[in-house]
């Protein structure tokens, strides 16, 4: 197993902070949060319903603004770009797994795996190539040209796995990816998370209930009502 | 995104979805279709219509007589349409038919197998029957010939038939007239002119000869290209008569009221159809603004798994847009193959071939209709569509 940098992080997070006015009250959902994360490193978020660490992961997204606080990757506070340069950010440094392993519904697992290349203005000659390598790593090269709705539990995981690697990111953020999964699924799951942290520059972030798969990884990061309370 | 990966994402999702999308695809090509046919074939529609009308209503036909004025240099009996006249009133611009005719002041006699029987008569020129919108019922009209050489030849008008000949087809029999010997050529059928059933029609030529107390031309029957010509005809009538005619004053005759009638009936079939249209293309707009934006309610998900891999909003908003474009264009291209079969059967049984100009302005009206079809329904989802946010969108159930 590979031991996360200990230079300088890839990502960081300095006094991350959400919150909400509601009409009723005022709700706060991360508080101060401090987390560094480095290159081939794997991180595990864990905590109960509610307590915020979906939230982490869309503010590592990009997708949320947090309240206060600074983002920082590669040395760039990423909260101050402009909603079109984070978007071009999230499809170049940042790749997503869901838990339902969300696909194109009607497409191949080609055409899966090639929205990303696509939104990323890759030429389209090189991406029959790359693609060819992704679902290498994952094991799927037979099952390219099958219609995502015809795919397994396991399959459909996989196939998201390689759609977040096809653009190499410097980071994957992965939401209860074995959430849905049997055990052996999810050991191959991790099995392929690993692979991709140790051979390729990533680092991943995982948002899991699975005491198990914390385990596997380099840091298991506890949240409880908003605060991080642990570090493995 | 490319433009090409754009029109590639595009075109699958509305092939793949096109099931969904059939009746705004069929609501598209009717309406395509019916403009196409309206567009390229409506004045022959229009023609047509107003043509039946016209032999029911005889709407734009106007009558002129003499005032009653009697001067000494032209006693009344004696006043007459002269032919610088008649051609006068030919060349006014949106006079279609100009006929002048002569009438035996009472009855004249007919006799057939010693039956006597007793009918009005009318001496006609050839343009009497296009100003009347007539036709023959059996037989032939009289023509420039029998005019020129004064025939003895005469039209029965269908009640004069009936009384005469129960029914049968007279053509080519004997009948006599005041004394001489005529050949039936045809009997006329009179739903255009009712009042006349019971007339004899004769060459105006040799009603003079051959007939006694027969008037002069005294009375002209002016028929108009349109219901619009007739305003200004009306207009110009005087003064050409005054040209050639200084000392006849005149009367004008017009049934304003069938006009007005004939108008309004025209006017409402015009607007049914253009009305139909109309709801044919709002519903079309209607029908591709709910599938859109029904397809945002349902590709919520993945508009927001998109904007996660890295979608931008214009991505986005071009992909919807680009959607709704295709789906209006793929049915406009329907719709002008059907058209374009609609125009040639109308032509074919309005036996009026439009002019090849006329059909492809028709076509490119159809296409610049339905290309705004495609952007104004479709913008208002693309836009929501572009402007969700990814959180909202991931976590829609």
């Amino acid at each position: 197993m590979s031991r996360p940098n200990e230079t300088e992080p890839l990502l960081r997070l300095k006094g991350i902070s959400k919150s909400y006015q509601t009409t009723e009250e005022h709700v706060s959902v991360l508080q101060k949060i401090d987390l560094s994360v480095s290159t081939n490193e794997m991180v595990a978020i864990m905590g109960p319903s509610g307590s915020g660490k979906s939230t982490l992961l869309f503010i590592l997204g990009l997708f949320l603004s947090p309240s206060a606080g600074e983002y920082i990757i590669n040395g760039e506070n990423v909260l101050k770009l402009t909603r079109s340069r984070q978007a071009e950010f999230r499809r170049k440094r940042i790749g997503f797994i869901f838990q339902g392993a969300d696909m194109f519904e009607h497409s191949t697992v080609y055409e899966n795996i090639e929205y990303p290349l696509i939104y990323a203005k890759s030429k389209p000659s090189s991406r029959a190539q790359r693609i060819h390598q992704v679902l290498e790593q994952v094991k799927l090269t037979h099952r390219m040209h099958h219609s995502s709705n015809k795919l397994s539990g396991g399959e459909r995981q996989r196939v998201a796995i390689a759609r977040a690697m096809v653009n190499q990111p410097a980071v994957i953020l992965a939401d209860e990816p074995t959430g849905q999964l049997d055990l052996d699924n999810s050991q191959q799951i991790m099995k392929y998370f690993r692979s991709i942290a140790s051979t390729t520059d990533t680092a991943m972030i995982i948002v899991t209930h699975d005491q198990n798969i914390a385990k596997e990884c380099d840091q298991a990061l506890h949240i409880e009502n908003g605060q991080l309370l642990s570090e493995k | 995104m490319r433009p090409t990966d754009l029109l590639r994402i595009s075109s699958r999702q509305v092939l793949r979805q096109y099931r969904k999308n059939i009746g705004v695809i069929i609501t598209i090509i009717m309406g395509t279709a019916g403009l196409i046919i309206m567009l390229t074939m409506g004045k022959s529609i229009e023609e047509n219509i107003s043509n039946d009308l016209e032999i029911i209503g005889n709407a734009t036909r106007l009558r002129i007589i003499f005032k009653h004025i009697s001067t000494t240099r032209h006693p009344i009996d004696k006043r007459e349409f002269k032919l610088k006249t008649i051609d006068g009133i030919k060349a006014i611009r949106g006079v279609d038919q100009v006929s002048g005719t002569v009438v035996k002041n009472g009855y004249v006699k007919l006799t057939y197998k010693n039956n006597i029987s007793h009918f009005q008569m009318l001496g006609v020129d050839e343009s009497f029957w296009k100003v009347h919108g007539s036709s023959a019922q059996w037989g032939t009209l009289l023509s420039t010939k029998d005019l020129q050489q004064h025939r003895t030849v005469c039209v029965l008008g269908q009640r004069a038939a009936q009384e005469i000949f129960n029914n049968l087809d007279p053509t080519g029999k004997f009948i006599t007239i005041d004394n001489t010997l005529f050949q039936v050529a045809g009997v006329l059928d009179t739903i255009s002119m009712p009042d006349k059933a019971r007339y004899i029609f004769l060459p105006a030529t040799t009603a003079r000869d051959r007939i006694n107390s027969v008037t002069p031309v005294n009375k002209l029957y002016i028929r108009c290209h349109s219901w619009d010509d007739v305003e200004h005809v009306m207009a110009e009538i005087p003064a050409v008569v005054k040209t050639y005619q200084p000392d006849d004053a005149i009367e004008m005759f017009l049934p304003e009221e069938i006009l007005a009638r004939v108008k309004a009936i025209s006017f409402g079939v015009k607007m049914v159809v253009k009305l139909a249209l109309i709801a044919t293309f709002v519903l079309g707009g209607i029908g591709i603004w709910n599938i859109m934006m029904m397809a945002v309610r349902s590709r919520t998900r993945e508009i927001g798994l998109k904007k996660a891999i890295g979608a931008e909003d214009y991505d986005i908003l071009f992909q919807f847009l680009t959607e709704s474009l295709m789906l209006s264009i793929s049915a406009t291209l329907i719709g002008f193959l059907l058209g374009w079969m609609g125009v040639t059967f109308t032509a074919s049984i309005l036996q009026n071939q439009p002019p090849k100009d006329l059909f492809w302005l028709s076509t490119a009206i159809g296409f610049s209709f339905s290309l705004m079809l495609g952007i104004v329904a479709g913008l208002a989802p693309a836009i929501k569509a572009s402007k969700m946010e990814v959180v909202t969108a991931l976590r829609y159930e």
